[in-house]
């Protein structure tokens, strides 16, 4: 049986599903009642389904002659490195306010992303994210968070 | 009268007059934006909806989802790439007429179709959504799973990719909505002691990540910086001249028609509808050997047709809560947050909201010809954007989007993980709008079969003993047949 990429895919949602099937029966569901099923009955339905399909996806793969190419093209570092600074982002949000946060995130996102005008694209960021905040403070009367030393900023 | 009396009174406000203006112009320039698309376009505008009026939230989203169709339709016809997948056959079309230097011209084709098309399905809106609510008064448990089961069925049969890929990715977004409290029992499930989780996950959180950031992801992971050609003579707005539409009335309504049939099919979506029109159109048309050339036809084919799934989509969602497409599943569920609940109780409880969700639809349909008309040169301009600023603005966004849904800081993280998530379902060419569907009619879903079997004793054949809900079973289970009986078909020839 040979390997491809959309093959692992498949196989590692099947896994996960099974995973999330096995769980269920650990948990505290209590007793049905007047006629009712199990709180888990249809989750599990959902999940024997899903296993099924993913199981199928994972025989079909085989005869897919663009599954080995699916991540063609892809840069991965840059992927990895995005994916940090966004996460990275949505944390220090909590921590120093979402100005402080999202700044510099959209800095160094747009100039790891490909972008390398850092004039237009330090004045284009701080633009957008002051206004955002400005926007949501005092017309949407939603408070983004707010950094420990400034206030409502 | 008197809904109507009612509706225009809550219409008019300056809220909700704004609402229309920027919405219908945001949803036409996201919708230009290649890859941007109606539901991103509809995720990224609901923070700023929870706390408007209802009424104002609703006529902002309803204006973005109308334009966003033909938004995508003008870089169709200006760069060669449709803006949102709806567009696809638009650029067949259009573009090669932007080539000949009528971009002017392809510009008001499509503007003027994709205008009709609009109030087209809309007046079919106005006479089946209340028709169709009134008949799901008929509906049980039992037919109210067979119809879901029919929906997601549907939602698969034409997920762009396999079939398989689609039912996976439906059955995930169902597995998706049972995490968290049983609304039955009010027992915990799947939320392994974490506290967010036993109160579910926030489909808003799930919709950013899925739609939003994985789109983020995957555009920086491809991208590539290349000059986008938009040198054309005439870009702005001309329409044909009467006599050039009136041999084309026939092509028009027929665009508009197969548009809003489809779209009333659960779970279909504009792109079916425009490559079905076109190859029908291009069938019956006198000028069929122009098409792909830069004949008129084709763009009213393809533009007529995906406007009008916008009101074809909503008759299930508005009628029955089923959503027509991944955009009415975001406007279900901003509906549901604003506490209106679609269905018969919408009808006989706010009548003059039904009749407003019409209004909105026939002033965006018309506000979108002017903006089409006036902004055609500011599009341009929008296109030459570049891509990582774009995409960093959708970034913060998005960022915003799923803090605000609760106020809560983990479905940030949430929002992050889906998005994630959504670039590994990308590369699988596992499809985003079936999760979304699945998620948003998940509860109903079970909710459904288990008061079925509660009222039946556990007796889960009396569901076949109902007469609406047996054809549902009989049409969903020809169309989960087909596909492999063509297959075992072409394999034997």
């Amino acid at each position: 049986m040979s390997m491809n990429p959309v093959r692992i895919g498949a196989l590692a949602l099947f896994l996960i599903a099974a995973l999330l099937f096995a769980s269920s029966f650990a948990m505290n569901v209590g007793e049905p009642m007047f006629g009712d099923v199990s709180t888990v009955f249809v989750p599990r339905i959902f999940l024997i389904a899903w296993m099924v399909l993913a199981a199928l996806i994972a025989i079909v793969a085989g005869r897919d002659r663009e599954a080995g190419s699916i991540f063609a093209g892809v840069a991965w570092r840059r992927l990895w490195i995005i994916i940090a600074i966004v996460a990275v982002a949505a944390v220090a949000m909590m921590e120093i306010g979402f100005v402080f946060a999202c700044l510099p995130a959209f800095i160094v996102f747009v100039t790891v992303f490909g972008y390398r005008r850092y004039g237009v694209t330090i004045v284009v960021g701080a633009l957008f994210v002051f206004a955002l905040w400005a926007l949501f403070l005092e017309v949407f009367r939603l408070p983004l968070p707010i950094s420990p030393w400034f206030g409502t900023l | 009268m008197e809904n109507l009396a009612a509706a225009v009174s809550q219409l008019a406000s300056v809220e909700v007059l704004l609402a229309i203006l920027i919405g219908t112009t945001f949803g036409t320039i996201v919708g230009a934006l290649p890859g941007m698309g109606t539901v991103l376009a509809l995720v990224v505008a609901l923070p700023f909806t929870y706390s408007m009026s209802s009424i104002a939230a609703i006529t902002l989203l309803l204006c973005i989802y109308a334009s966003s169709v033909y938004g995508g339709s003008i870089s169709a016809i200006l760069i060669n790439t449709p803006g949102t997948p709806q567009s696809a056959a638009t650029v067949l079309d259009g573009y090669p007429m932007a080539q000949r230097g009528e971009a002017n011209l392809a510009l008001g084709w499509c503007t003027a179709a994709s205008t009709f098309g609009g109030l087209f399905s809309l007046v079919i809106l106005i006479i089946a959504a209340p028709q169709l609510a009134r008949f799901s008064l008929r509906f049980g448990p039992a037919e109210t799973f067979a119809l879901i089961l029919f929906a997601l069925t549907c939602i698969a049969w034409v997920s762009r990719g396999s079939m398989l890929k689609g039912l996976l990715a439906g059955v995930i977004g169902l597995f998706l909505a049972m995490i968290g409290t049983d609304n039955m029992t009010g027992m915990p499930r799947f939320d392994y002691g974490v506290g967010v989780l036993s109160g579910g996950l926030a489909l808003i959180s799930l919709l950013i990540g899925l739609f939003a950031l994985s789109e983020v992801f995957m555009r920086a992971a491809k991208y590539v910086p290349e000059k986008r050609e938009s040198k054309f003579a005439n870009v702005g707005f001309r329409l044909a001249p009467w006599r050039e539409w009136r041999i084309r009335i026939k092509a028009l309504v027929q665009s508009s028609l197969i548009g809003t049939l489809i779209g009333i099919l659960p779970g279909t979506g504009a792109t079916a509808a425009t490559f079905v029109s076109y190859a029908e159109v291009r069938r019956t048309s006198r000028r069929a050997e122009n098409f792909g050339k830069g004949e008129p036809d084709g763009i009213i084919a393809s533009e007529a047709s995906n406007n009008a799934v916008t009101g074809g989509a909503l008759v299930p969602t508005l009628a029955l809560g089923i959503p027509g497409d991944g955009g009415t599943a975001v406007m279900l569920g901003a509906l549901l947050i604003h506490g209106i609940i679609p269905g018969v109780q919408l009808l006989n409880n706010s009548p003059e909201v039904l009749t407003g969700i019409f209004i909105v639809l026939a002033i965006a349909n018309v506000l979108m010809f002017v903006v089409g008309a006036l902004g055609a040169q500011v599009f341009t301009r929008v296109l030459r954007m570049p891509e990582p600023l774009l995409m960093g603005m959708v970034l913060v966004m998005s960022l915003v989007g799923a803090y605000t849904v609760r106020g809560n800081p983990l479905d940030v993280l949430v929002a992050v993980i889906a998005g994630v998530a959504g670039v590994f379902m990308r590369f699988l060419g596992v499809p985003m709008a079936p999760i979304v569907i699945g998620m948003a009619l998940g509860l109903n879903f079970e909710e459904s079969l288990r008061q079925g079997l509660m009222f039946s004793g556990g007796d889960f054949l009396s569901f076949f003993q109902q007469p609406i809900a047996l054809v549902l079973f009989i049409i969903t289970a020809v169309i989960i047949a087909w596909p492999i009986v063509k297959a075992f078909r072409a394999r034997k020839k």
